[in-house]
């Protein structure tokens, strides 16, 4: 809630007001020297001093460590340090609490760390890794969830006997119920692959000690306070005495939520040598030994009335956690709010096992499960829809939820944009005459359209005790304005849309405005970049900060003018008149007025918003957001019926954003996420056999490229969230969550066959297309294909 | 540890045959194979590179009697662009437009996509189209000598030619096309840019009266080597272009190919998008 303290009647007046910056199109701050290579990113800095620090890893999916010999490796001129278990303390860390910066004992995949070196040059470091000689004894290899969860297989870490560390169940309503209250009822069991995040920038960091032992990294996370606290106890330094300053973050996505070894690794090394150490990722590094997307087998049934309506979701989720665990594992708690919450169902439950096997293992990304339960659902919707001979379009309206529902999770959505996303993406899609009146395939190639929506949260999540967000704001002399935030920027655009606030409510123009947002030294606390909270929650706390500094700026010039607080208003860098706009005195002026003039006061505030959101109970029910985003994508695909390659000719967004601040960004954060949920529909895929990743590369790694992309039109329903800034929710990963379903609707209503595993490669298409027409030549498409809805 | 000791620049052939030697050396053109090659690790950087692209011969498109010559370090963005080339060399011009992005073909040259001798460059199976022929020039007692290869025995394996050690690739022959044929060349990925072909095929067929008088018919990335196929030529000769015999040409070029199954696709897939995609271009050829 926006505090009603520093909210004036002006205030109000000044809504009904165009706005200067709110909703215009603002090139993100750090665009320029971005473009221009400016940019200083990690491998761009170099400290006096610096070493080289690298990583050997196992390279064995299951093996027990008999030596290390390391001899060879100092010998090398140029070496500094060799690092191994033996050399350090050893603190488990992880939400399993299953990981340790160097491994002793026991490696339970590929990427595990063994040793570490540094050196000189990285080519020396690399040289001396190459040196190090590690004896193994190899372990039999758990290659997937299947062979570990079969009888007597081998157990992968003493407390999980069974090699389920986790369950994440849920239930509400009565399944049984459902289920008799039910007229059809489909059950599908979806595979969904293993995908990366691919940022540009490949994961690192420098390590630093001061004189006095304090410690400062240049780190790439995303979530810098509660990172500090964790790394502190592995690495034994209390929090106090460790400051991260963030260089520009090439990417995030969810891949820099965890302490991953190589960072403690990092500060082991600095601590050895004292001397700061740099680590930084080759592409091939960060393919195999930075955690991907979970695979997920998924299990589900689903039933509706003959009218349309929903009763139940029952669904069953097995997730590849790999050999170590991560917070990723946690996913299935987002994946939970989607079966409940995505459309309106009385009757979800939601059973999980997370397996341990010797992959690779997992952690967050962008969307953290919810893609993945949304593909299931959306698909299982079209089914049922065809089942009872409704159109797909109008039997999601019929179980959108309205405003002022609460979902069966608890979730209480104030405002609500659903049913008019779903319209609007069908609307600009042309969905009346392309999805229903799907032509019949010409020369070979089908072509259709399919939708589907997404529930995400949209004003934070309260999964810690605080999901809060801090900011100071300082205006100087001359109007120049210092906003520091506990929000990091990681390529979302956050800290224009900060910029942005604090311009338009201090009426001053954006390049006035300098964001501080990369040092834990100088920022106030933040929970992080996740679960698409900053523009919601950073932007309130910003705006608040600003809201109190425009108050004393006007009630220093009401006493300067001789006027009512209430009579004026700041605009373009002045002080004029509320109702006419007419320029009464520079702002610079103002300030200069306070700080040398009577009082001598500088304009300085601070502000901590905590969102009026509730840690869900032991049930995992509850309003964990303060606000709740919605959306519709539409896909038009064309289907090549003798090779199976899918195209996608058009795509359709309508997303309730509750106001747009920064409609250049929310236009690219849009984009960007159908770009990324397109590969992860048609393409990406990193493929591990018997715990080896085959494809650690760009070159077989695929992501779409531009030459891809097909025009994507954009729709924004502005909800006017009360909750948020000027309105806004969440935007952050929602884009990517319901495009795979999207896509794989429409390659069901091009062709008539339903393909419930990604990616949708022109190889797997073919198999199933050939399979559904019973021929094996893949020659011929028969009359059996196309216009599966007349 | 591995790091380059010497870095030669010759301006003239017969600098270069002397330099090249023993073979040791690198010979690097534009380096969008070597490059990352070398950081990747997977080969060891050599101690000398020889940059060949200070040698004004080995540059351009020219005429040489009855024969068009393309010098080893013409830029595959030349050869898409080069008006001769679009008119008489088949689908050359085209499958260097598909080679990789823009970027890499400003630098990526046609002799090192031969030389490096993978089974999916893309540049190969339009010279087999073409009957091509590539020069290998070495030092010999009274200067360079050249040798000519047809492009079909100089690729020997996946990686591999028939390029001796002092061997170096100077330019690749053929004679243009007459207006009587035509031709036409796919590949096939899991994505249009910055894709290595999954298979490819290119097709040249002249044909008179609605009869194929001459047929050439080439393979990639289904061998250990790009492929001529000669049954599905022989499938073509004297033939119309009816549906059965495009059936059978399909049903000869599937056979005839070696395709593996790796990360990028299976062996039966291969076989198949061959199929398709050579069925389309003759259905193509026949409607025309």
């Amino acid at each position: 809630m926006i505090r009603t303290d520093v909210a004036t009647e002006a205030d109000a007046k000044r809504t009904t007001k165009e706005p200067s910056f709110i909703g215009k199109r603002v090139p993100k701050l750090d665009a320029p020297d971005k473009a221009t290579g400016l940019a200083r990113y990690l491998d761009d800095i170099k400290l006096p001093r610096m070493l080289y620090g690298k990583i050997l890893f196992s390279g064995r999916p299951h093996a027990r460590i008999v030596n290390i010999d390391t001899a060879a490796a100092k010998a090398l001129n140029g070496v500094r340090a060799v690092i191994t278990a033996d050399d350090i303390e050893l603190v488990p860390f992880g939400f399993g609490s299953d990981n340790t910066a160097l491994k002793k004992g026991t490696v339970t995949c590929v990427r595990d760390e063994v040793a570490a070196v540094a050196a000189d040059t990285p080519q020396i470091a690399a040289e001396a890794i190459k040196l190090i000689r590690v004896t193994y004894e190899d372990l039999p290899v758990v290659a997937s969830v299947a062979e570990a969860l079969a009888d007597g297989a081998p157990v992968i870490h003493e407390k999980a006997p069974n090699n389920i560390p986790f369950n994440f169940d849920y239930l509400h309503g009565d399944i049984e119920q459902g289920i008799a209250e039910s007229d059809v009822i489909v059950e599908d069991t979806f595979n969904l692959q293993r995908v990366t995040h691919c940022c540009l920038g490949t994961s690192g960091i420098i390590a630093e000690f001061d004189a006095t032992g304090k410690l400062t990294l240049h780190s790439l996370s995303q979530v810098p306070f509660l990172y500090t606290h964790d790394l502190s106890r592995i690495i034994g330094i209390p929090p106090q005495r460790i400051r991260v300053i963030q260089p520009p973050i090439g990417g995030g996505f969810g891949s820099k939520l965890d302490v991953h070894p190589f960072e403690p690794i990092c500060v082991f090394l600095a601590k050895a040598t004292q001397r700061p150490v740099r680590m930084h990722f080759t592409r091939e590094e960060e393919f195999f030994a930075t955690p991907t997307r979970q695979p997920m087998i998924i299990r589900l049934r689903s039933g509706a009335k003959k009218d349309g309506t929903f009763t139940f979701r029952d669904v069953k989720m097995t997730l590849d956690n790999g050999g170590r665990t991560s917070w990723g594992a946690t996913t299935p708690w987002i994946s939970m709010r989607t079966f409940s919450s995505l459309y309106r169902v009385p009757h979800v439950r939601q059973d999980v096992d997370v397996v341990y096997t010797n992959n690779i293992y997992a952690c967050a990304f962008r969307g953290y499960g919810n893609p993945q339960a949304t593909f299931t659902i959306e698909a299982q919707i079209d089914s049922l829809a065809e089942k009872i001979g409704m159109d797909p379009l109008d039997i999601r309206l019929k179980n959108a939820q309205e405003p002022g529902e609460t979902t069966g999770q608890g979730m209480v959505l104030r405002t609500c944009g659903l049913a008019e996303c779903l319209d609007t993406a069908a609307r600009n899609a042309g969905w009346e005459v392309k999805h229903s009146g799907a032509q019949k395939p010409t020369h070979g190639i089908a072509r259709g359209m399919g939708m589907a929506s997404l529930f995400h949260v949209g004003g934070g999540a309260k999964i810690y005790r605080s999901d809060g967000c801090g900011t100071m704001l300082k205006v100087d002399d001359f109007g120049g304005v210092t906003v520091q935030t506990g929000s990091s920027e990681i390529g979302q655009g956050s800290e224009t849309v900060i910029a942005q606030i604090v311009a338009e409510e201090l009426g001053l123009p954006i390049a006035n405005i300098r964001i501080i947002n990369n040092d834990t030294a100088l920022t106030p606390w933040d929970v992080g970049v996740h679960a698409s909270r900053t523009t919601f929650i950073a932007g309130n706390s910003a705006l608040r900060a600003a809201r109190e500094a425009r108050g004393k700026l006007l009630d220093a010039a009401a006493a300067m003018l001789k006027r009512d607080a209430d009579e004026i208003d700041l605009a373009d860098g002045k002080v004029v008149d509320g109702d006419t706009g007419e320029p009464l005195e520079s702002i610079g002026k103002v300030i200069r007025g306070m700080h040398f003039g009577g009082k001598h006061e500088l304009v300085m505030t601070t502000d901590f918003y905590e969102p009026p959101s509730k840690a869900p109970d032991k049930e995992q029910k509850g309003d964990i957001s303060a606000c709740y985003a919605f959306g519709t994508h539409v896909a038009e695909v064309e289907v090549d019926l003798d090779t199976g390659v899918v195209k996608v000719l058009g795509f359709s967004a309508a997303h309730d954003v509750g106001r747009v601040i920064n409609q250049l960004g929310i236009e690219g954060q849009v984009e960007g996420g159908i770009a990324q949920g397109i590969g992860y529909a048609l393409s990406e895929e990193l493929k591990v056999e018997g715990g080896y990743v085959l494809n650690p590369t760009f070159t077989d790694y695929k992501l779409m490229t531009t030459q891809e992309l097909p025009e994507i039109k954009t729709a924004f329903i502005e909800t006017q969230d009360p909750a948020g800034p000027y309105g806004a929710k969440g935007i952050a990963e929602a884009p990517l969550v319901p495009v795979a379903a999207a896509i794989a609707n429409a390659v069901y209503n091009a062709t008539g066959v339903r393909i419930t595993e990604l990616p949708l490669t022109p190889e797997r298409v073919l198999a199933k297309l050939q399979e559904a027409r019973g021929d094996k030549s893949g020659e011929t498409y028969g009359e059996t294909c196309g216009q599966p809805h007349g | 540890m591995t790091v380059i000791q010497e870095y030669l620049a010759p301006r003239t052939l017969e600098e270069l045959t002397r330099l090249v030697g023993d073979g040791e050396a690198a010979i690097y053109a534009g380096g969008t194979d070597l490059g990352p090659r070398w950081n990747k690790d997977v080969v060891e950087k050599p101690a000398t590179v020889i940059d060949v692209k200070a040698i004004a011969e080995l540059h351009g498109v020219r005429v040489d009697g009855e024969e068009v010559v393309i010098g080893a370090c013409t830029l595959m963005s030349q050869i898409e662009a080069d008006p001769m080339l679009r008119k008489s060399a088949g689908a050359l011009a085209p499958a260097a437009g598909r080679v990789a992005c823009p970027q890499i073909r400003n630098r990526a040259t046609i002799g090192g996509n031969l030389c490096n001798a993978s089974p999916a460059a893309d540049t190969a199976v339009p010279l087999i189209l073409l009957d091509a022929e590539v020069e290998l020039a070495s030092v010999g007692d009274d200067g360079v000598v050249r040798r000519r290869v047809p492009i079909t025995e100089f690729f020997t394996g996946p990686g591999s030619t028939c390029r001796k050690p002092g061997e170096v690739l100077t330019c690749v022959r053929f004679k243009p096309l007459p207006d009587t044929t035509s031709c036409a060349w796919d590949k096939f990925g899991t994505r249009p840019a910055m894709e290595i072909a999954v298979a490819s095929v290119g097709v040249m067929l002249e044909q008179a009266d609605g009869v194929v008088k001459r047929a050439r018919v080439g393979y990639g990335s289904v061998a250990p080597t790009p492929l001529r196929g000669h049954k599905a030529e022989a499938e073509l000769a004297g033939k119309r272009l009816t549906a059965e015999v495009i059936e059978r040409v399909t049903a000869a070029a599937r056979d005839e190919i070696n395709p593996i199954s790796d990360v990028r696709a299976g062996a039966e897939y291969r076989r198949t998008v061959i199929g398709v995609m050579l069925g389309r271009m003759l259905n193509d050829a026949a409607g025309a």
